[in-house]
């Protein structure tokens, strides 16, 4: 089993450790719930060191990435990223990734831990043969700062400007001397930031980060959080909401897919699935009370049974929430139930995300697009 | 460090006996390894246990887990504020985190219970 670089750093701090996708991970510093918290009012961070990230390079990296991802890179400028998908040819998703254009023959991806070794292996086959495809993995770490105080953190600890990187986007600079690539994105539906350095920087960065965070509030926060996030934020997890048999059009991830871009892998089969439709989709089910589902629960809606992909309780909401491939039918605003351990628990089928920072009151001023 | 005035079974629920009334919650052992508890179902009074048998669930943010019954008899009383606020498990196990009180039908099943030591000892070796 493969552990993060601070190990130690996070076990003196009372992280309990897990597995998760071949790593040995903080699931939570003993209070996820008060994790979640932290991010949602203030700010928390997260090591997520365990997350792929490749860099591409050559004269045709752009030609074979727009060949094999479902957005378009063409409309990215150096330094620009989007939220993009890889798809096999039957139109399933091999992973969701971010990618970042450094320059117009250097790209770097951020892929999942679970599809790392698939993710290489599947790039290697099919990128054009002069590309080089190098792993930074294990030689750097990447650490999330997410809330809406996350950029005052990094412009307290001397981040260059955090305020005028726009979402998405990805620049390089120092933090106290040391050198990190910052980008605008994160995976719980706040304002944030991914900041990389070199593993012998490690811990320095980390310790900034906190002495700095301590004035905001800030929290070590572990995986069980950032489930608890993405899913209030109505993000997809690789394994539930998408996997290689499920189409993006399944998944609600149509935006990501410019089927106008031109050929990539996998458009013939999703523009088949977008134009005749398909049987289920992803939607979202806010339970009546605390009653908590969990993947794998049946739901029983009035077009038809259903499935739950991911489920939880939202500290942020008050009840329980899921994610589910109910029946494309289905409408917004039906009641579902759900087999919860034998029991019909009732829900409503909402809209997602259950929880967007847009429609927080009292946002502060941000600098985001 | 376990309360001695308490008795506790495998499944880390605690015992607290007077006469035939048992209230029965979780141990702060069993609290911490949950995490964060957010939802706890528990029986209807007048439900019949078996000493044993699942008497309810209990959600922590990463899984869900069977309450067992330490002993067997009626249920006479339930813990209405875990309904909403089950966090009261995490903060105070021995405490206001009691769950049930069983009317016990033979409170000899009591003594077949672990003492504090005898769990202290248990919960090292697991």
């Amino acid at each position: 089993m493969k552990t993060p670089v601070l190990r130690e750093v996070h076990v003196r701090m009372g992280a309990r450790m897990g597995e998760f996708a071949g790593w040995e991970l903080p699931i939570d510093y003993g209070s996820s719930v008060a994790e979640v918290r932290a991010v949602r009012e203030a700010v928390g961070v997260f090591d997520v060191s365990h997350m792929g990230r490749l860099t591409i390079v050559g004269n045709n990296a752009a030609e074979g990435l727009q060949s094999l991802l479902t957005n378009d890179i063409s409309v990215l400028e150096d330094g620009g990223g989007q939220y993009t998908l890889m798809t096999n040819d039957r139109g399933g998703v091999v992973d969701d990734l971010i990618v970042f254009r450094r320059s117009a023959d250097e790209f770097q991806l951020v892929v999942n831990a679970s599809n790392h070794d698939k993710d290489i292996a599947w790039l290697r086959d099919r990128m054009p043969k002069d590309v080089r495809i190098e792993d930074r993995t294990l030689h750097t770490v990447l650490f999330a700062v997410q809330g809406s105080s996350a950029k005052d953190v990094l412009a307290d600890a001397g981040f260059e400007n955090p305020y005028s990187l726009r979402r998405f986007h990805i620049a390089d600079g120092t933090i106290n001397r040391i050198s990190v690539s910052v980008s605008r994105t994160g995976y719980t539906g706040e304002d944030g930031f991914e900041i990389e350095c070199r593993k012998d920087d490690a811990e320095a960065l980390w310790d900034i980060i906190m002495s700095v965070g301590s004035r905001f509030g800030i929290k070590p926060c572990g995986l069980a959080a950032r489930d608890v996030l993405r899913t209030e934020a109505g993000l997809p997890l690789y394994g539930h909401e998408i996997d290689e048999n499920i189409s993006p059009v399944e998944a609600g991830l149509m935006r990501w897919v410019k089927l106008s871009k031109g050929e990539f892998c996998g458009r013939a089969a999703i523009a088949t699935a977008a134009q005749s439709g398909t049987a289920r989709r992803i939607m979202g089910i806010r339970m009546e009370g605390r009653f908590v589902p969990r993947s794998g629960d049946v739901v029983k809606c009035a077009e038809g049974d259903g499935k739950v992909t991911s489920g939880t309780f939202s500290p942020t909401l008050g009840c329980g929430i899921a994610m589910a491939f109910l029946p494309a039918e289905s409408k917004i605003g039906s009641e579902v139930s759900v087999d919860i351990r034998g029991t019909e628990r009732l829900g409503l089928i909402v809209e997602l995300p259950f929880y967007s920072r847009k429609n927080k009151p009292l946002e502060g001023n941000q600098n985001v697009s | 460090m376990y309360p001695e005035n308490l008795r506790y079974s495998q499944s880390h629920e605690w015992v607290r006996a007077e006469d035939d009334l048992a209230t029965v919650g979780i141990t702060d052992f069993a609290a911490e390894e949950l995490g964060d508890i957010v939802n706890i179902e528990l029986p209807e009074v007048g439900t019949m246990l078996t000493a044993g048998q699942a008497f309810g669930s209990i959600d922590s943010v990463k899984a869900a887990s069977e309450l067992i019954a330490p002993v067997s008899g009626e249920v006479v009383e339930v813990n209405e504020d875990l309904e909403t606020t089950p966090e009261l498990v995490n903060q105070e196990p021995f405490g206001s985190g009691w769950m049930i009180i069983i009317k016990m039908e033979d409170p000899s099943e009591v003594d077949s219970l672990m003492t504090s030591d005898e769990y202290e000892h248990f919960i090292e070796a697991e």
